[in-house]
């Protein structure tokens, strides 16, 4: 479980991340959103103690990281896939990393073989593709067995195959009760993998939800010949097409009853969800024009 | 295991899974035997010419100037252990697997140490073995001497390692490294003696003496305070690093 409580770092002038206070909670993907620069790499770093906070803390059940004696055997981290020595082999990378913590070389070869990377583990990690290296990552954060998992932008680089492969893999490692905090562009994908979203705007919290909630709040769209008396009667529908009208904030039920009541045929009825994209740009968007009025 | 040992453990499996350390084996053995033996070479023609008996060539000559070059060579193996995991941004991985930035250091200074006092005791003893064959007419070779000529050219070499490392610590950038190196050894107490002539100022003369260049020399030379003043530079330098890396954000 990670808890941060009131962490913000500034660096000059700027704030990076602005008094963030959050619990992640095992069992939990919770995906970490947010536009560039919003202070979500700089979070990252600062619960691995990489950067030191200007106030507030981060803690890691309980413990600053730099408090942990094994640390990769509590919080596995992936930051940056690039960063590996272009001349070492990534089996040679991760027997480091092992070595490090006293984990035995034979789990090495065991998270080489769950992230696919047995057959190229002997080959020096600058030959890698972005993809290998993003698997080779994911190999390190899991070398340690830990209870919490922080990888930042996994997916990128990563083909269908792997993109399938991490949302598995993440939606496992939360069923076995381990905290996963995940940060993506993707937000497609992060709706598929999580369970919570943590929304960033210029270093502050601007959104902690579940993930219903935030793709729930859609409407209903209705598609049939003569909807316009449907439309005069629901003031909140809205014609999205010649024949297709959408109806924000009402279920399937109660548009299906009053087209009934109206007597108008009705060829389609389906509820709709605001994407989780649509939502995070509002949300977005209202951050920036907060932080713009500043 | 205790974390210090776990640490080094890993510093040292990361030293040599890389192929700049063997190049730089590789470059300070090539070095050593080839300055050796064109001094080697060049001492004993003249010392025939001059008719001079058996005994007239000091023992490690060769070897010791040999070392002055390949002294820069363990330089850039000290500073790489450093300056390699800025440049390819490891240091994030480093540090999250130790997260304490003393220890770290520790770790590291072990290893590069040990390593590179190893690697000096193997290219001074190769800077001797090809050196005597080409001088035994010359030669008094008196082994205890010998072997303690070579130990100390090995501790001036490791030093410099662990000076480098420091320094690499601080500066983070191989080229800027290496420039400081090559300006504190080579190019400082040349200043100081050049200042020292000009202003007539004798003091500068003395201190240009205990900068890391000619401490150095008279380590091997045979004065193990020159040693202790040289190491006091490593220890100095390794200090500044942690105090930087504990202040700094990585």
């Amino acid at each position: 479980m990670i808890s941060l409580r009131g962490l913000t770092k500034r660096y000059g002038a700027t704030t990076a991340v602005d008094d963030l206070t959050l619990d992640l909670t095992p069992g939990t993907v919770t995906g970490f959103l947010g536009p560039n620069g919003a202070g979500k790499s700089t979070t990252m770093r600062l619960i691995l103690g990489l950067d030191a906070p200007t106030s507030g803390a981060a803690l890691i059940g309980g413990r600053r990281y730099a408090d942990l004696d094994r640390p990769l055997r509590t919080i596995g981290a992936l930051l940056d896939a690039k960063a590996v020595h272009p001349a070492r082999s990534g089996r040679d990378h991760l027997r480091a990393m092992a070595r490090s913590q006293g984990v035995p070389d034979q789990r090495v070869e065991e998270v080489l073989a769950l992230t696919g990377m047995t057959e190229a583990a002997r080959r020096r990690a600058g030959t890698y593709s972005l993809g290998m290296s993003q698997r080779l990552g994911i190999a390190g954060a899991l070398l340690g067995d830990p209870a919490v998992l922080m990888l930042d932008e996994p997916v990128n680089g990563l083909d269908p195959d792997g993109v399938r492969w991490i949302r598995t893999l993440l939606r496992s490692l939360a069923a076995e009760g381990r905290t996963v905090f995940v940060s993506s562009h993707l937000m497609s994908e992060m709706e598929r993998t999580a369970d919570r979203l943590v929304v960033l705007g210029r270093g502050r919290l601007i959104a902690d939800e579940p993930m219903e909630r935030l793709v729930a709040a859609g409407g209903v769209l209705v598609r049939g010949p003569r909807l316009r008396p449907l439309a005069d009667a629901l003031p909140q529908a809205g014609w999205s097409g010649p024949d297709e009208l959408t109806v924000v904030g009402a279920t399937p039920e109660e548009v299906g009853r009053l087209a009934y009541e109206l007597g108008l045929p009705v060829y389609e009825l389906r509820p709709v969800g605001p994407s989780l994209e649509e939502s995070y740009l509002r949300l977005t968007e209202t951050a920036t024009e907060y932080g713009a009025r500043r | 295991m205790n974390a210090l040992p776990r640490a080094a453990a890993a510093e040292w499996l990361k030293l040599r899974s890389v192929r700049s350390t063997w190049w730089c084996a590789g470059g300070a053995v090539t070095t050593m035997m080839l300055v050796a033996a064109l001094e080697a070479d060049s001492t004993g023609r003249y010392l025939r010419q001059q008719d001079a008996g058996p005994g007239s060539a000091e023992a490690v000559t060769t070897t010791v100037a040999g070392a002055e070059w390949v002294l820069y060579i363990f330089a850039a193996l000290g500073m790489l252990a450093v300056t390699g995991e800025y440049a390819t941004r490891t240091i994030v991985v480093t540090l999250a697997c130790t997260p304490s930035r003393s220890r770290l250091l520790l770790a590291k200074a072990a290893v590069v140490g040990a390593a590179s006092f190893a690697a000096g005791l193997l290219v001074a003893a190769l800077g001797v073995a090809v050196s005597a064959p080409m001088l035994h007419d010359l030669w008094d070779f008196e082994t205890g001497r010998v072997a303690g000529r070579i130990l100390a050219i090995a501790a001036r070499l490791a030093l410099v390692a662990l000076l480098a490392l420091g320094l690499g610590t601080l500066i983070r950038r191989s080229a800027g490294t290496i420039t400081v190196v090559f300006g504190l050894v080579m190019v400082l107490p040349l200043l100081l003696q050049g200042l020292a002539a000009w202003s007539g100022a004798a003091f500068l003369t003395a201190v240009a003496g205990y900068t890391p260049g000619p401490a150095g020399q008279r380590l091997v030379a045979g004065d193990p305070v020159a040693g202790l003043v040289l190491a006091a530079w490593a220890a100095a330098a390794l200090a500044a690093a942690t105090w930087a890396l504990r202040a700094r954000d990585a």
